[in-house]
């Protein structure tokens, strides 16, 4: 709708509470990481030192290691952990009995403390005593039966990216709350035709729920960009760094007080953020970004 | 209704998947409140263990030694009222933008879904600044300002993808029956946006709720400190008291869990069962 | 609906919003503690009675507030927060990483002045002890709790094993390993998360017999640091499959639970062999310096140990509080007051105590051999004097126990993280 002019100071009234907020609390910091992340910070004393931070920060095999990995759970949150979400959602949406209890039930993992489900799923992991080698010992595949999931470079990002799917209910909340607006007429026209529920599915749900999908793939790709807490509580980057996504390495530089180049990561990581998603944005062209 | 292979075929489908995810969902949370029912010594020994005595004084502890009643008030205080702020803050920005037209809009909405991608980890020093310049160290508004701000990005987002699929006709009639632009926000398109309200306003909540760093980063007393802190003060440096933290977030879960069967039950049922049809 | 809803959050919010306001005034001197020492911390009880009888014996003038920090690594990043942005607590602990930052910052209290002028408070602390804490003749931080880390082991798993004694070598060593493993049992507890901590032990026991205790001096490039992987090589051999990523919780429940037999931590440790050990584990339990490299620097019986944490205060302008802040650090380092922290806690101080005769036999026989050890070595963590390297070692160490670098390789990545 076009703004009219008596109209401007409302509009005005009702953006400014928010970009106030951004002001202080993310244009602000973002200025203050860039200008620092051309220093030697330490916490006391700063000198300039061009761009020796980030020449250090490409050349270090861990960080280059931490720049893959996310882009592989990027990868991840697109092609699996959505359409996962997606799936369930619609299978949720027909309402059949029991549903608001699924519903509940699959959100339960994204309100426990992350540190106890890390807690958890370390211990299910685990070599001497976890259940998947238990389980996949009892099922015939005795290679398993002390398997160190977590500690072994082939599978310690694998075991990681599985633990994390149990976070779909995420994602099929916001889309189950999309199909909430979705009217019956489009459904009973369809049951007149003799729609089964799988054409029902495909032809009237998922498209009028396309733009909240891809939305949820933006969310989850830019959530998995600064993935932090299940790599740092799990396997806080190792071993021998093969698991370092870049929000652990940059906790990293900060803890060890190498505040300039932590921030001149952070930079990075913000640039990468960027351009994933003004490329997303221009890959899906969904009407409702423009 | 009549079955035929393909529809019989789906109806399989559809339960394997739910059921295989529920597993995956509950059982985690299963786990928890049997740890939490066990001795340490039990629990270091096999975590999947049975306990042989049910240790229900766990939860008691945990609630007398880290006066977790206090912490939870505390936590519903400061999530409700940044949650508050938060959904209001953003719902505002987001009719601006979902409904109107005017110079800088794609800017200010590509600024503010940028926001999401800022890792909040390496921002401590400038938050400890702000907040300490502000003069909002040690006080529970200071909390709600910056959990209100962190979540805004998230919100607006989701929020306005909402916005943007109410039908144009109802708010071009509205318009024309006079309504000005806050009674345009207030009373039509708030009530139409109910789903999308109470979905980020979940998230909103679960994020306050879940918060931990900035929680002990921007408040010294125990009189204002919210439930993680509750839950980290079983585990220190060297000894870590496991069944006491499960028990703590068992306690804690409760409260979130309520939140979100309230926001969705509630309100997106009450919109299904009738009022709006698109 | 919305109504209420709304309804219900106006109200929590203005009720919030009131509470925030009210603020309180009285003439008090109040000193801010943030302290590590509080929640399940073995030193939480007797620290909070210390405070408290304080408080009550200077009710009205000097009122110690303790702000409970209960987990470390944010700990440690707020008072980053704290140097670099704005005024220091008024007392608190710093670790041995943040000693170097919190002096250069120059806004932490010098004691030097205070404890110069009270020969009572120099004679507390053993001869030249605070003396090695200055720097550039300033005392920014105050020395006090201490802690040794010997081997301490299953005396009922080497007996099975036929060893009655720990042995004095690692040739020894990894060949009771050996006989350990053939008993079905496993030889040492081993992890790689965090900090690696009981691992980072066995490389610094390593590191000072390969070495010496000064070895730290020479830097990354004394072969004494590839010898000290070499051996972690081994013993990584003889540990649990599930020792990489493992967390203390993990490695040392496989030592409560007898599925190890060898394990290495800190005298704090002792009271978990009771309160969370398999029935009768404490009695089983003994303690022995670590083994030590043939051809190695080291001496038989060496030890090590150091400096756990230490206190310090933030500069004051009033010198009415600054006297009240000297006040209170003397109350937490008088030898009774230690004693009572030590007695309950099991932890060590620098501060000469006399301590009672029933501690626990553990305590009493680290403390034994700790007096006859020819040299206490720092730790690697400690001792290195930087941080980036010590946050590197658990990536190296993980990487030389699957095999993806040798032991000269695992040093390259500790000298590339500088």
């Amino acid at each position: 709708m076009q703004i009219k002019k008596d109209e401007v100071v409302w509009l005005l009234l009702f953006i400014a509470p928010a970009i106030i907020l951004f002001f202080l609390f993310f244009i602000i910091p973002i200025l203050f990481l860039f200008v620092t992340s051309f220093t030697n910070w330490d916490g006391i004393s700063a000198e300039f030192v061009g761009l020796e931070n980030y020449t250090k920060l490409f050349n270090k095999k861990s960080f280059v290691r931490a720049i893959t990995n996310n882009l592989y759970w990027c990868l991840t949150a697109a092609l699996i952990t959505v359409p996962l979400a997606l799936i369930i959602a619609l299978l949720l949406a027909h309402r059949s009995r029991g549903w608001k209890v699924f519903r509940t039930v699959l959100f339960i993992p994204q309100v426990v403390s992350s540190a106890a489900i890390a807690m958890l799923w370390a211990a299910m992991f685990n070599a001497e005593y976890g259940l998947v080698n238990f389980l996949l010992d009892y099922i015939g595949f005795s290679d398993y039966k002390n398997h160190n999931w977590l500690g072994n470079i082939r599978t310690a990002n694998a075991a990681l990216i599985g633990f994390s799917l149990c976070y779909v209910g995420y994602f099929m909340v916001i889309m189950l709350a999309k199909t909430a607006g979705i009217s019956e007429d489009y459904y009973d026209a369809a049951n007149i035709d003799g729609a089964s529920q799988f054409q029902k599915d495909l032809h009237i749900t998922a498209p009028l729920i396309k733009s909240t999908f891809f939305l949820c793939i933006i969310l989850a790709v830019i959530f998995n960009l600064r993935q932090f807490e299940y790599v740092y509580l799990m396997t806080a980057g190792g071993p021998a760094n093969k698991t370092q996504v870049l929000v652990v390495y940059i906790w990293n530089e900060l803890s060890v007080q190498r505040l300039g180049r932590g921030n001149a990561a952070g930079v990075i990581m913000i640039a990468i953020g960027a351009i994933l998603l003004l490329s997303l944005r221009k890959l899906l062209k969904s009407e409702t970004y423009n | 209704m009549q079955r035929d292979l393909s529809s019989n075929f789906y109806f399989i489908f559809k339960w394997v998947i739910i059921i295989s995810f529920v597993f995956y969902a509950v059982f985690p949370f299963l786990w928890l409140v049997l740890a939490s029912l066990k001795t340490n010594a039990e629990l270091l020994d096999d975590p999947f263990k049975l306990p042989a005595v049910f240790q229900f004084q766990n939860y008691s502890n945990a609630i007398r030694e880290a006066g977790l009643g206090k912490l939870i008030i505390n936590s519903l205080v400061i999530s409700t009222s940044a949650t508050f702020l938060n959904i209001l803050f953003s719902s505002m920005c987001a009719f601006a933008i979902a409904r109107h037209t005017f110079w800088g809009k794609n800017v200010l909405f590509l600024m503010i879904t940028a926001g999401i991608l800022v890792p909040l980890n390496a921002l401590i020093i400038p938050y400890f600044a702000i907040i300490n310049f502000l003069n909002l160290y040690d006080t529970r508004f200071g909390l709600i300002l910056v959990y209100c701000a962190v979540g805004l990005p998230v919100s607006t987002f989701i929020l306005t993808e909402f916005f943007k699929s109410i039908p144009k006709e109802i708010e071009e009639a509205s318009f024309l029956d006079g309504c000005n632009f806050a009674a345009r926000y207030f009373r039509i398109m708030l009530p139409l946006a109910l789903p999308g309200l109470a979905t980020a306003g979940t998230f909103q909540f679960i994020l306050c709720w879940n918060e931990f760093i900035y929680a002990m980063l921007l408040t010294s007393s125990t009189d204002i400190r919210t439930i993680q802190f509750g839950i980290s003060y079983f585990t220190n440096q060297f000894f870590s008291d496991y069944v006491g933290m499960f028990a703590a977030v068992v306690i804690s879960i409760l409260p979130s869990i309520t939140v979100f069967v309230l926001f969705q039950e509630r309100v997106i049922n009450g919109l299904t069962a009738g009022s709006v049809k698109g | 609906m919305i109504k209420s809803i709304l309804k219900l959050f106006s109200v929590v919010f203005i009720s919030t919003s009131l509470t925030v306001i009210s603020t309180v005034a009285s003439a008090e001197i109040t000193i801010n503690w943030p302290s590590i020492w509080v929640g399940k911390d073995s030193k939480s009880t007797v620290i909070s009675e210390l405070v408290d009888e304080f408080n009550s014996a200077n009710s009205g003038s000097i009122k110690v507030v303790i702000e409970e920090q209960t987990d470390y690594d944010i700990y440690a990043q707020k008072l980053t927060a704290q140097i670099s942005t704005g005024d220091l607590p008024d007392i608190f602990t710093v670790g041995a990483d943040l000693l170097s930052i919190l002096h250069r910052s120059g806004k932490a209290m010098d004691l030097a002045p205070h404890v110069a002028s009270d020969s009572h408070w120099n004679n507390v602390y053993p001869e030249g002890a605070l003396e090695s804490n200055m720097m550039g003749g300033q005392l920014t931080n105050l020395p006090y709790e201490l802690f040794v880390t010997p081997v301490t082991y299953n005396k009922k798993l080497l007996k099975a094993a036929g060893y009655d004694e720990f042995p004095a070598t690692y040739d020894e060593f990894f060949k009771m390993c050996e006989a350990v493993t053939a008993t079905g049992k496993v030889c040492t507890s081993q992890m790689t998360a965090k900090n690696a901590w009981t691992s980072m032990l066995w490389f610094s026991q390593a590191l000072a017999s390969a070495g010496g205790p000064n070895v730290y001096e020479r830097g990354l490039d004394d072969p004494a640091f590839v010898k000290a992987f070499e051996v972690m090589e081994k013993m990584y051999q003889y540990t649990t499959s599930d020792a990489v990523g493992a967390d203390a919780g993990v490695s040392g429940g496989h030592f409560l639970n007898e599925r190890t037999a060898v394990f290495m931590n800190g005298p704090w440790f002792i009271a978990r062999y009771t309160s969370d050990g398999i029935p009768g584990l404490h009695e089983n339990i003994g303690v022995a310096p670590a083994p030590m490299l043939t051809g190695g620097e080291g001496a038989p019986g060496g030890y090590v140990g150091g400096k756990q944490s230490s206190l310090a205060a933030g500069k004051q302008s009033d010198p009415a509080k600054e006297e009240a802040v000297v006040k209170f650090l003397k109350w937490l380092t008088t030898p009774e007051n230690v004693a009572r922290l030590s007695y309950s806690s099991g932890a060590m101080f620098i501060v000469k105590a006399d301590l009672p005769s029933d501690m626990d036999r553990l305590f009493i026989e680290m403390n034994e051999q700790k007096g006859n050890a020819p040299y206490v070595a720092k730790t690697f963590m400690n001792g290195m004097g930087s941080l980036p390297i010590v946050s590197e070692f658990p990536q190296a160490l993980s990487a030389l126990a699957l095999g993806e670098v040798t032991p000269e390789g695992a040093v390259e990545m500790l000298k590339d993280a500088e």
